[in-house]
């Protein structure tokens, strides 16, 4: 974040400028928001290291249901501003994205064009400006792999893995297993026990969610 | 302060870009080149507009007056709306290009009155001819300064203060000199390029796809320094010594391909085999030169005093150009609701040049599911949607206990109870169904109707993990449409 100037003409334009007082907190709110760890849905706060999504850091998803877990953990950021891509995924369900939360507006979907040098190249150049940056079972070499974590760590974007991370070495891996299905008229929601490991977790650390819960999103 | 002729088709983009940004621009070549017979060396920034130093031409043919008519005359054989306009500076002459766009004659200022006329420019004028974004030109408007005169009163500090290198650039167009992006001390010919054939090329495919690592080169030799480049000298030769010079313009600064995509519609216009065009070349092209003109400090990230577009979406559309930039295969899109029944197509994938991501308003309509109401469609896929749906629905096998196909009656029931489900080599147990719910679409329509069924079935796989399918039977087969993961 470069310098910021405090506007010193504060309060004598009326219409659509804000106030110095305004100004100040929408400053400090979007320094927390550059620095702080990505937010999370709170039920999945806890199985995170640092409650949330670190900038810079390494995440995969696996198991039963990899993507409404990333959707759910997404979700949040994206309705704060944040941007987000997916490469390679296009299967991804928007519909079931939206449902959870996900802020579609602010949602580019990539194709590398099935070409795996380009990959990289692609990873790369989204990692620099998209806070956070989901690829499916990448496929690049070690040295790719280790470039391309670093220009994260560099520009604080979050880098999420969907199924095997190959190369990668994920900070934290979440992975689901259904346990049960509640069915109505149609598939409902289902209980899912979440466990965190990796890098970054000291203590594997597990949890029974709702997925989705009532309200769509995720609960305990 | 240099004197410019400028040429304007404001209507070009709309006419002949619905065929895509190549045919507009091809169409405009042709124009450009009867142009050149004026002035040799003209530049290209956009569609649509033309610039030229007047000097030569004005001493050659006699005045500024009589260049400005002789182009009024060439260009009154282009089938669309045009205005030619000579002034001090490249902005100034734009402006008055698309003033006379409307009076149907050349407007020349003459330079005893150019400041006066730069300064009764409304502000708007910054954004749609000067390149300055439309937020900074927004905000100067909201300030209360209405024209470029209001604007110059605030004084170059002030600006510069305010709006960074963007006030820079406003205050050298509202005074009247030459905008340069130019960082001091980086001369730019020192990243000048060429390459040469040793068989000459005749089709511009080929020479752009030879020219490729070249213009990689460049780029990055330029990138490596932290700049990127605006304006680019283009210069093709053929054996016979024939050449064709355009010099052109991208105010976000030229990528590889971007760079190689202005190379390819500037031979597309010159290679024709046209006998009729005297100027065609009579052989193919042996040597491409490249000749940075300008060149300025990639933007850095300068967080938005004043609301508006945020800096996360800036940051996100710039790297979605760097990531489209890595060649022509990578597709960078961005969702649009569309509705429907089908899960596969609720949503359409539009490409992200298309979309102004600065418009927040815009972004929230076009992901708005507000129109086109799918849920209470009879049919409509329940909530909660698939998380994975198949791009092409791989086909399935879904057989009851005795190993029997499942099917459907006429009354929409299925005729048996699914207990296996193989779907690309993997088998499953059918623990539970839900549905089937019947789609008949068109139903009014014999040719495009459209009879087909879904149903959810809750599997287990051979190592005991629950899945959710969404199957659909159309035609007797059956297809995994989408899972619940």
């Amino acid at each position: 974040m470069g310098h910021l100037l405090l506007p010193e003409l504060t309060g004598t334009h009326s219409s659509g400028v804000e106030t110095g007082a305004q100004f100040a907190q929408r400053v400090s709110a979007r320094a927390e928001a550059g620095f702080g760890p990505v937010p999370v849905a709170p039920a999945l706060a806890s199985l995170l290291p640092s409650s949330g999504l670190e900038r810079g850091g390494v995440y995969a998803c696996t198991g039963d249901a990899p993507m409404s877990l990333l959707f759910s953990l997404v979700a949040a950021a994206t309705a704060q501003g944040s941007w987000l891509a997916f490469v390679d995924l296009p299967r991804v369900g928007l519909m079931a994205a939206h449902e959870y939360g996900v802020a579609l507006q602010r949602v580019m979907c990539v194709s590398t064009g099935g070409q795996a040098q380009s990959w990289s190249h692609v990873v790369g150049a989204l990692v620099d400006g998209v806070d956070l940056v989901v690829v499916s079972s990448p496929a690049c070499s070690a040295g790719e792999a280790r470039r391309i974590v670093a220009r994260a760590k560099a520009s604080g974007a979050v880098l999420i893995i969907l199924g095997k991370p190959g190369q990668f070495s994920p900070d934290v891996v979440l992975s689901s297993s259904t346990t049960e299905w509640h069915f109505n008229t149609h598939a409902a929601s289902r209980t899912m026990s979440v466990q965190a490991h990796g890098r970054r977790v000291y203590n594997q650390r597990a949890l029974t969610v709702q997925l989705p819960a009532a309200d769509g999103a995720v609960s305990l | 302060m240099t004197r410019s002729i400028a040429v304007v088709f404001p209507r070009w983009q709309q006419q002949y870009g619905a065929l895509g940004e190549q045919h507009a621009f091809t169409m405009f070549e042709h124009v450009v080149r009867s142009i050149t017979a004026i002035s040799p060396l003209v530049e290209v920034e956009e569609v649509g507009t033309v610039v030229m130093a007047a000097r030569g031409p004005s001493r050659y043919f006699g005045g500024d007056v009589a260049v400005a008519r002789m182009l009024h005359d060439i260009c009154s054989v282009v089938d669309s709306p045009y205005g030619v306009g000579v002034a001090d500076s490249r902005f100034a002459a734009t402006a008055a290009a698309h003033l006379a766009v409307s009076r149907g004659t050349p407007c020349v200022v003459d330079a005893s009155i150019s400041q006066q006329f730069l300064f009764a420019l409304p502000v708007a004028s910054l954004a749609h001819v000067g390149g300055i974004s439309v937020d900074t030109v927004d905000l100067l408007g909201r300030l209360g300064l209405g024209t470029c005169q209001a604007v110059h009163g605030v004084g170059e500090s002030a600006l510069i203060d305010r709006f960074g290198t963007e006030g820079k650039h406003v205050w050298q167009l509202v005074s009247g000199a030459e905008v340069r992006y130019l960082a001091p001390g980086a001369p730019p010919s020192d990243f000048a390029q060429h390459i040469e054939f040793e068989s000459p090329l005749t089709s511009a495919d080929h020479v752009v796809a030879a020219t490729r690592p070249t213009i990689d080169a460049l780029v990055n030799a330029i990138a490596g320094h932290g700049q990127q480049c605006v304006r680019m000298l283009v210069t093709c030769q053929t054996d016979h010594a024939e050449a064709t010079s355009r010099i052109w313009g991208e105010p976000r600064g030229f990528g590889a391909a971007s760079l190689a995509q202005r190379l390819l519609y500037q031979l597309d216009g010159w290679l024709v085999t046209n006998e009729a065009d005297p100027d065609a070349p009579t052989s193919g092209v042996v040597r491409v030169e490249f000749t940075p003109l300008e060149t300025r400090e990639v933007l850095v990230v300068q967080p938005l005093l004043w609301g508006g577009n945020e800096e996360n979406t800036e940051r996100a559309a710039r790297a979605a150009a760097m990531a489209s930039a890595v060649g022509d295969h990578v597709q960078v899109t961005v969702p649009r609701w569309e509705g429907g029944r089908d899960v596969a197509t609720v949503y359409s994938q539009i490409p992200i040049a298309l979309v102004d991501l600065s418009d927040q308003y815009e972004s929230e309509q076009r992901v708005n599911t507000g129109k086109g109401v799918a849920r209470d469609w009879s049919g409509a896929v329940p909530r909660p949607s698939p998380a994975s749906v198949a791009v092409v629905p791989p086909e399935a096998q879904v057989l009851n206990a005795a190993g029997v196909p499942v099917g459907v009656t006429g009354r929409h029931e299925l005729n048996t109870e699914p207990a296996v489900v193989t779907v690309s080599g993997h088998t499953y147990a059918v623990m539970r169904t839900a549905g089937p719910w019947p789609v008949e679409e068109r139903w009014w329509d014999a040719r495009r109707k459209r009879r087909h069924v879904r149903l959810q079935l809750l599997v287990q796989n051979k190592r005991g993990a629950l899945r959710v399918f969404l199957m659909g039977l159309e035609n007797h087969e059956w297809r995994l449409l989408a899972r619940y993961d």
